[in-house]
């Protein structure tokens, strides 16, 4: 026996070798089927994420258009609803929607602002009615729970085709055609706005305002950071920054722009000598 | 006696069962490996498809969004096509406010096109018109129907249905869009 091994010196593997050998070619197959199966994983997810992009922008659309047709029924109808979209059976979605508040033109410039300030005093511009913020999540079951969430910011776009403004006088009441305000010399007189559309008050609104000369003229003494409230002089420098006076007839004129329209309104202005 | 005369033996049984398992082993790992190859020619064929979808509806949103006027369909219908009057987007705002025409108006109707998307011979197309009469058409996506309906109300808002034929399965896949004005 022993002269034959000694003739033959290859063997085959002893039982303890084997199974090191298997174990090991068994690591290495568990391990690229690992791979495979996390890549496969991964694809599929990706096929699921596109499609819950598509659902994403579909529910957004609606809640657009939910803005678009009643800004402020918006948030009752969809704050907190979980609903699917009867072409995606899969993804179900939740919406949350808050009130926004948006500094103008940015956070940084506003807050450097007073808001407690009161006018002339200068404060900071915050649109607290002009849109919503919300937070819709899209989720499916794929093995586990995965889920997407989307953040937009939702105003109404629709044109406002009863966009009017009223030119409010010192004593409280609107202004018409036929009023007309007397100021004495340097008199200082305050007046306000209010834009309305659709019967109701519109926030968020710039307002511009300016002089117009029939047979004299003042000028606007201050004017409110958004422009809903304004003094008016009846009195002007001139470019050495001397008080000068034009005794007549001028209009105040305030303007301002809301979804594609434009309203004008005026009061008619005797500035005495 | 013979063991000595003949050098080769055969297997025992544990070394025979031990091989079989091994044999086993491999075949079982190069079939699952090989499932898993095809596993993934089918689902990098799938992500391909719905990458193609999203961008076949994203490119008529942006249509959409950009429309001056949506002709087809009307308020409260649903039809077959999608056409729409906008801005010739291979026109940039220089070349519509430039000398020739009105340099004031970016919108003159020489600087317009008519986009219509439809299914024809199974394949979503795009068209391109412009006033001159050229037609320009993109092949977007192999589909089966294309249903667009807008709600009766403006604002309003547009649904875009697509019918999609794969594998022998038909697959729905839609996009809404908010138009505020029609």
């Amino acid at each position: 026996m022993f002269s034959l091994l000694n003739r033959f010196p290859w063997r085959g593997y002893g039982l303890v070798e084997a199974i090191l050998a298997s174990f090991m070619l068994l690591t290495a197959v568990i391990m690229s089927v690992s791979i495979f199966d996390s890549s496969l994983q991964a694809e599929a997810s990706n096929e699921k994420r596109i499609m819950a992009a598509l659902v994403a922008e579909s529910a957004l659309a609606e809640i657009r258009d939910a803005a678009n047709n009643n800004l402020t029924s918006t948030a009752g109808a969809y704050d907190g609803r979980t609903w699917t979209d009867p072409d995606y059976p899969g993804f179900q979605i939740e919406c949350t929607i808050q009130e926004a508040e948006l500094a103008v033109p940015c956070t940084v410039l506003e807050t450097q602002y007073d808001r407690a300030a009161a006018f002339p005093q200068p404060t900071g511009r915050y649109l607290t009615s002009s849109c919503l913020k919300a937070d819709l999540k899209v989720s499916w079951a794929d093995g586990r729970n995965q889920s997407i969430t989307i953040t937009e910011y939702i105003t109404s776009f629709a044109p406002a085709d009863d966009f009017a403004l009223s030119l409010i006088l010192p004593g409280g009441s609107p202004a018409t055609a036929a009023t007309l305000v007397t100021l004495a010399k340097d008199e200082i007189q305050e007046f306000s706005v209010i834009a309305r559309s659709g019967g109701q008050e519109v926030g968020d609104i710039q307002f511009s305002w300016y002089v117009q000369t029939l047979t004299g003229f003042g000028s606007i003494h201050a004017v409110s950071r958004d422009g809903k409230l304004c003094q008016y002089q009846n009195a002007y420098r001139n470019f050495d920054n001397k008080t000068k006076y034009s005794p007549g007839l001028c209009f105040l004129v305030v303007t301002a722009k809301y979804q594609g329209r434009e309203a004008v309104a005026q009061v008619k202005i005797s500035n005495e000598p | 006696m013979n063991r000595r005369i003949g050098a080769r033996r055969g297997f025992t049984l544990l070394e025979g069962l031990f091989s079989l398992f091994i044999v086993f082993l491999v075949l079982g790992g190069l079939s699952h490996t090989l499932s898993q190859a095809a596993t993934v020619k089918k689902n990098t064929k799938h992500l391909d498809q719905a990458t193609e979808e999203f961008h076949s509806l994203f490119t008529m949103r942006n249509d959409v969004m950009a429309a001056l006027a949506i002709i087809s369909p009307s308020a409260g219908a649903t039809a077959g096509n999608l056409r729409l009057l906008r801005v010739n987007p291979d026109m940039s705002y220089a070349t519509r406010t430039d000398v020739i025409g009105d340099p004031l108006n970016a919108f003159e109707p020489s600087e317009q096109v008519t986009v219509e998307y439809q299914v024809e011979d199974e394949l979503l197309k795009r068209d391109q018109t412009a006033p001159s009469g050229v037609t320009s058409t993109e092949r977007l996506i192999e589909a089966e129907l294309l249903e667009v309906t807008l709600s009766s109300t403006a604002p309003s808002l547009l649904t875009i249905r697509l019918s999609l034929e794969r594998a022998r399965v038909t697959k729905q896949r839609s996009l809404k869009i908010a138009v505020s004005q029609i």
